[in-house]
């Protein structure tokens, strides 16, 4: 029942998949960005740290944890030290977090690292957070108050989180808005953590959403005719306030349909795209020499507001007559125009 | 509707350009650039508009990005250097080369084919993943492994990862 659509719009490159042609490579780029995450990178100077203990030989039973929690206040630090993200252990580990990671001196195994681990994205994109920042963590607050229990109502999450950090301002650096094509993919890899936080809440709060009605449905068709189960597994309802779920497309037709019967059939149909070459995205793509697609949150922020111009001519300034009801869907396709 | 009514609307159209002007407002709480069309209440018009689109309306304050170093503020926002056009082309590249963990995800091969702007689909939950400290014997380092071992040919051993 999970499921994650994403575009990402790249001209040649993917990282995804091994990159054949790599003629573009500079050795000298890279002989530099080395040099610079070593002096800055707090993951890279760990990593470092273990590299210095296994150069004289092997050591037996060493292992390496990266730590989670934090001990500094997530919102006015977030530039942790060496010894905040990285542990070195010899024998046995006394006590982990469940959500720190440790490394084996020599295995084939992968370990998959939880969205909500404090390096995240730190780890995936060292040169969007060159010193090695921290990401989103779960259990803060939004604001910082004495004595303040984090509850749901006060708790920062990751789309508040994203969209603070995606905001161009005077007294910021742009690195993140001005890595192009890296940029597209952290906001897609955002994206996914995003969504799968929502999906980890409609998991666990399967109950409170009162799918019982559908889940037995469910069973019974599960079940042959001796009476034992066919389907494994535990199925999972997403309901309708979740966007792109088929309840929810089922709701907005439902409710298309309701509108015609009362006012009767459409009259007009528009369709309204986006174009990337409107004036006011040349404009703020042209200070910093970007291309459409290096920007796909500033491209969809215009269209919001030219989108609600057109329903705001439509239906208050009424240029094409009364306006008895009105109904839209948005979707975004594959290069990133909505 | 008769037909000059609608010339005269089709007239309106073309020549009167709905400019929404440029983000030149800044958010009073935490200073991002917004479009005055983009404020809280837009039913009404103020000289000092609220954001909620940034940090809702001042709930979120977190820590702000630091200028990055030097190299990097040179690679990212010059435009005229051959470097700098070099790392700007193939970002991912290089972040890929440096990242320490790997992305897993179910990719969906079949939708490059044809024409049109290549794109990645991908389906089912993603995840981060991060090998052991060293590779296997006879394999080559990935990842994280790059910063641990055979570092004296690491600058080739990151450039081969992609060849």
């Amino acid at each position: 029942m999970l499921y994650i659509n994403s575009f990402i719009y790249t001209a040649n490159c993917n990282i995804f998949l091994p990159i054949s042609n790599n003629k573009d490579i500079d050795p000298k780029i890279v002989k530099a960005l080395q040099i610079m995450l070593d002096t800055n990178n707090v993951h890279a100077k760990a990593f470092r740290m273990v590299r210095d203990i296994l150069k004289d030989g092997p050591v037996q039973d060493v292992k390496l944890k990266l730590i989670s929690e934090r001990k500094t206040d997530g919102r006015i630090y977030n530039k942790p030290t060496v010894s905040e993200v990285a542990a070195l252990i010899l024998g046995d580990i006394d006590s982990a977090s469940y959500r720190d990671i440790i490394l084996q001196g020599q295995s084939g195994n992968l370990q998959r690292i939880d969205e909500f681990h404090a390096s995240y994205l730190g780890f995936q994109y060292p040169l969007l957070f060159p010193y090695g920042e921290d990401g989103y963590r779960p259990g803060i607050l939004l604001k910082y108050k004495d004595d303040t229990v984090v509850t749901t109502r006060n708790r920062l999450t990751i789309k508040c989180w994203l969209s603070f950090r995606i905001q161009s301002r005077k007294y910021e650096a742009m690195t993140l808005l001005m890595s192009r094509r890296l940029f597209q993919q952290f906001v897609v890899d955002g994206y996914a953590m995003m969504e799968s936080e929502r999906l980890n809440w409609l998991r666990k709060n399967q109950s409170k959403l009162r799918v019982g009605k559908y889940r037995q449905l469910n069973e019974s068709n599960g079940i042959d005719k001796q009476g034992q189960k066919t389907i494994q597994g535990k199925r999972v309802v997403l309901p309708s306030t979740f966007v792109g779920s088929k309840r929810y497309m089922d709701q907005l037709y439902f409710d298309g349909m309701a509108i015609s019967n009362v006012v009767g059939f459409p009259d007009i149909f528009i369709t309204f795209t986006c174009n990337p070459n409107w004036p006011e995205i040349t404009r703020e793509l042209g200070k910093n020499n970007l291309k459409s697609q290096d920007r796909p949150d500033l491209i969809s922020r215009v269209f919001k507001m030219k989108f609600d111009e057109l329903i705001k001519d439509l239906t208050k300034r009424r240029i094409l007559g009364k306006v008895l009801a009105c109904k839209f869907y948005t979707s975004t396709t594959s290069n990133d125009c909505p | 509707m008769n037909l000059t009514h609608f010339n005269l609307i089709f007239i309106l159209f073309i020549t009167v350009y709905g400019d929404i002007g440029d983000p030149v407002w800044e958010c009073p709480q935490c200073g991002a650039l917004m479009w005055y069309q983009e404020r809280k209440q837009k039913s009404k018009n103020s000289s000092n508009p609220k954001f909620q689109l940034c940090c809702g309306g001042g709930k979120v304050q977190l820590p702000l990005l630091e200028q990055p170093p030097q190299l990097l503020q040179n690679l990212l926002f010059q435009n005229h250097t051959k470097l700098s056009k070099n790392y700007q082309a193939n970002a991912r590249t290089y972040n890929a080369m440096f990242s320490f963990t790997s992305p897993g995800m179910n990719m969906d091969t079949n939708t490059n084919k044809g024409r049109g702007p290549p794109n990645i689909r991908m389906q089912g939950q993603t995840c981060h993943k991060i090998g052991s400290m060293l590779p296997l014997e006879g394999q080559r380092p990935k990842f994280a492994q790059l910063y641990i071992y055979d570092t004296d040919n690491e600058i080739s051993n990151r450039i081969g990862t992609f060849r």
